[in-house]
């Protein structure tokens, strides 16, 4: 960490992005309707998208943070995937309309004039989205952590988008009033593919599917060669539950060891991948006694 | 508790989502937004207070009586011929409409850039657009309190129109329309914009309330039916200037930097303009904060102003820049155009020519045909005849009033003032409106381009030293090769005297040839060209061995090259 400020300022990220994003809403919103530009309106959708995502993660939170209770004894880090499933369907219909009316507007000709306002609106969309870029990547950097880096490219992708429409918009001006509703749809095809994105991650992780990332596994694996009086592993299982891992460690230990010290290599093993996971975690932890022959 | 607000957060986005995309359909529907007059139409109070539904109609019918422009046309016919465009049902207008004025400019599928983009600002129906077929006024308020209708809701159906859409879907008159494809409507003006973005045969529906009951209808919308008045936006915001776009003629005459902005060729009398203090010559260069391009650009922003409201006009007066604050109003209804009847025959009148059209004295009588106050002194067109006048836009029954600036009350100014042949920007009036009319410089285009001179390139001027050796004499307007040929009844034609043996020519003054046989003797000239000339100059010239090639039309150069090829045809029978 380069200041004593990163730190404050990279938990600000989160909200700043939501705070960003609300007021795009309503400023491209606004100024694409009394402007009158299709690509803009098509663009406050796409920020309602992006907010959608960061809504869906603090829901997630907000559920998982229950208490596993009776009903349901592995408590309800699930839901999230429901909630963005629905969400992003209805996203995806949405996009599809963008695309259908931007397609319509331009076979019939429809004169869509935009006026400057308009072009402001995503000039102002353009820089609120890079600066909010450029601080995520500064953050993320700085307090060592992809997944920021990874979100603030996202914002780089608004940006791109702003700048289509910016474009579009200018086009019309010029007289090409086909160009503003291309930019619709150019930006209808971005959501959609947000949608895609995040519909099969939520169905991949209520699957149970394993973590993407490669390197969870390694890390476990890292961990666990570090405790002691462990014969072997067996197996790995390993599942997203919300914003936590859940994982099933089957050891192989001695089969001639105490009960003890069976539970004492179990803390060990549970303490170990907890540390040097960055995701809260769960771990469950069996062992399996077998013949050691040195 | 804390738990429900959870689902608030993406409830109001997806809500916001919703709100969007409708409004994102809602965007490629309204067509031209900045066409739109906003303004609602002046209602005096005797007309609210008294229950007559049909009052707006009487007043339109009055309207159109005094040949207001607000006549709606629903097809214009093709090919009127001489590239003229009349787009209004107009009986006042003498002689159509000319010039390539564009009438009708609220009318967004027209081809901009027409000609000499003169634009009279009058805003018009959609000639394409659909209708109900319904006569439709507000509500007044004895209605509205039988029918127990909040004040100033709904539109009230004074006459369905026989066979017309709204007849077929089952509307009647008294009805009062509150909803008109999902939208309330309050005023007919609401109504014709829910039209203005519909097409013929769709299908809208109109919530009706019909003796205290709601009603619905679907109706299939048509095309109107030619020569009928569909609810037009009435009385638009008014400033009462003439405005012209400016050509390459009109920036020299008066001496404007650039021509970016437009020209104001006439400010109407008790007018807003005239109050702000606009005079005519002035360009316009901004109108509020906007810069001028064009007159289609200044007259969507007059409509989108709302009268009453003060606008700064930034315009150019000789070289300095002025800001004059104009508050735009209404057209007054008393001030539509004069009747005006087909001009009577010339009578005793002193006639002369110009750049191929016959002009007069306009005198009483004339004024008193076209309408014009009385006392009004110019220069009549009576015939257009041949080019550059026919090119430019003349007409039969325009009256000269200036060119380049100096009036022209008589003959005597007009041909002073029209002598100079570098150009000129003429102040007209035609109708009751006044219009520049930019006469290019010979030789060139009204862009400014010059015209390829072509055989006439090898002939160079010689100064008129001592007898030149000419074999053909030309009656021109102008002292070059490049002016038309004219007749000796033309007032003070100049001569040209060409001598093909060495391709010169020389110019002679107007002014020396006041013994026209003895000059031609003198200089050896053999052959006058000249487009009329008068029988005894015709015989006097013929019986000293003069052949006369008279009747020609075009520049002189052209007719030397029909001269050359042997294509003029020598007057006979002298």
């Amino acid at each position: 960490m380069k200041y004593a400020a990163c730190e404050k300022c990279a938990r600000s990220v989160g909200m700043v992005n939501v705070v960003g994003n609300i007021s795009m809403i309503l400023i491209k919103g606004y100024m694409g309707v009394v402007g009158g530009s299709k690509g803009l309106i098509a663009d406050a959708i796409h920020s309602c998208a992006d907010l959608l995502a960061t809504v869906v993660m603090i829901i997630g939170l907000k559920i998982s943070g229950r208490e596993k209770d009776d009903d349901y004894p592995y408590g309800y880090g699930k839901a999230e995937y429901l909630v963005a499933i629905v969400i992003y369907l209805f996203l995806f219909v949405i996009a599809l309309y963008i695309l259908y009316d931007g397609a319509m507007a331009i076979i019939e000709g429809r004169q869509v004039v935009p006026c400057m306002s308009a072009a402001w609106g995503a000039i102002f969309s353009i820089a609120i989205n890079e600066l909010m870029f450029r601080q995520s990547v500064c953050a993320g950097t700085q307090i060592n952590s992809p997944s920021m880096v990874a979100k603030a490219w996202e914002s780089r992708s608004d940006v791109l988008s702003s700048i289509a429409v910016l474009i579009g918009i200018i086009g019309a001006k010029m007289g090409f009033h086909f160009m503003d509703p291309l930019a619709a749809i150019a930006v209808g095809i971005i959501i959609i593919k947000i949608c895609i994105e995040m519909v099969k991650d939520a169905t991949l992780n209520l699957m149970d599917r394993m973590p993407e990332e490669e390197d969870v596994m390694e890390q476990v694996r890292g961990a666990l060669a570090r405790v002691k009086d462990i014969a072997g592993i067996k197996d790995i299982h390993a599942r997203e539950v919300g914003p936590s891992l859940e994982f099933e460690v089957w050891l192989n230990v001695q089969e001639h060891i105490t009960v003890s010290h069976g539970e004492r290599i179990k803390r060990e093993a549970k303490k170990a991948i907890k540390k040097v996971m960055e995701k809260e975690s769960f771990v469950r932890v069996r062992l399996f006694p077998v013949e050691v022959v040195l | 508790m804390k738990k429900n607000m959870i689902w608030l957060g993406p409830i109001t986005v997806l809500a916001f989502v919703a709100v969007l995309t409708v409004m994102y359909g809602w965007v490629g529907s309204i067509n031209s937004i900045g066409h739109e007059t906003r303004e609602t139409p002046e209602v005096s109070p005797a007309n609210q207070v008294q229950p007559r539904p049909d009052n707006r109609a009487d007043r339109r019918a009055g309207r159109q009586g005094q040949g207001g422009q607000l006549v709606h046309h629903g097809r214009f016919p093709a090919g009127i011929g001489n590239g003229q465009i009349q787009l209004i049902n107009n009986p006042t207008f003498p002689a159509g409409i000319g010039n390539q004025q564009i009438q009708l400019i609220n009318n967004t599928t027209f081809p901009a850039g027409i000609g000499n983009g003169q634009i009279q600002l009058i805003n018009q129906n959609n000639p394409a657009q659909p209708f109900l077929g319904l006569n439709l006024s507000e509500v007044n308020e004895v209605v509205a309190k039988e029918l127990k209708l909040p004040a100033g809701t709904g539109v009230y159906v004074n006459k369905v129109v026989a066979m017309s859409p709204g007849q077929k879907a089952g509307i009647k008159t008294g009805d009062v329309i509150l909803k008109c494809a999902h939208k309330t409507v309050n005023t007919p003006e609401q109504v014709g914009q829910i039209l203005a973005g519909k097409k013929a045969g769709d299908v809208i529906k109109v919530v009706v309330n019909r003796n205290g009951g709601k009603k619905s209808f679907h109706v299939k919308l048509e095309n109107a039916p030619m020569g009928l008045d569909v609810g037009a936006i009435q009385n638009p915001t008014w400033m009462g200037a003439d405005i012209q776009d400016i050509d390459t003629v009109m920036k020299i005459q008066f001496n404007l930097p650039d021509n970016r902005g437009v020209i104001v060729s006439h400010v109407a009398q008790n007018s807003p303009a005239q109050a702000a203090g606009l005079r005519t010559g002035d360009m316009i260069r901004r109108f509020g904060g906007t810069r001028l391009q064009d007159v289609k650009q200044l007259q969507s922003l007059i409509l989108g102003s709302r009268p009453g409201q003060q606008v700064r006009l930034t315009i150019l007066r000789n070289g300095r820049h002025l800001a004059l604050d104009v508050i735009p109003g209404h057209k007054p209804l008393g001030s539509a155009t004069p009747n005006i009847p087909f001009i009577a025959p010339a009578d005793m009148a002193i006639e002369g020519s110009w750049i191929g059209m016959d002009v007069t004295e306009a005198s009483a009588n004339d004024v008193a045909a076209l309408g014009l106050p009385a006392g009004t002194r110019g220069i009549l067109v009576n015939d257009v005849e041949s080019p550059p006048a026919t090119m430019v836009g003349f007409q039969t029954g325009d009256v000269i009033m200036a060119v380049n600036g100096s009036p022209t009350p008589d003959m005597k100014q007009f041909v002073a003032a029209s002598k100079k042949q570098s150009g000129a920007v003429v102040d007209i009036i035609r109708g009751n409106k006044h219009l520049f009319i930019s006469v290019p410089p010979p030789g060139f285009t009204l862009q400014g381009t010059q015209l390829n001179t072509g055989v006439n390139n090898k002939f160079r001027q010689v100064a008129m030293a001592g007898p030149i050796r000419g074999r053909l004499g030309i009656f021109a307007s102008g002292p070059d090769l490049n002016s038309p040929v004219v007749g000796n009844t033309t007032n003070l034609p100049y001569l040209i005297l060409v001598d093909l043996s060495n391709n010169s020519y020389a110019v002679m003054d107007p002014n020396s040839l006041n013994s026209l046989p003895q000059v031609l003797q003198q200089h050896k000239v053999t052959g006058l060209v000249c487009a009329n000339i008068s029988g005894p100059t015709a015989a006097t010239l013929a019986s000293r061995g003069v052949v006369i090639y008279s009747g020609v039309v075009g520049t002189a150069g052209d007719a030397i090259h029909l001269y050359e090829t042997n294509r003029l045809i020598a007057m006979k029978g002298l």
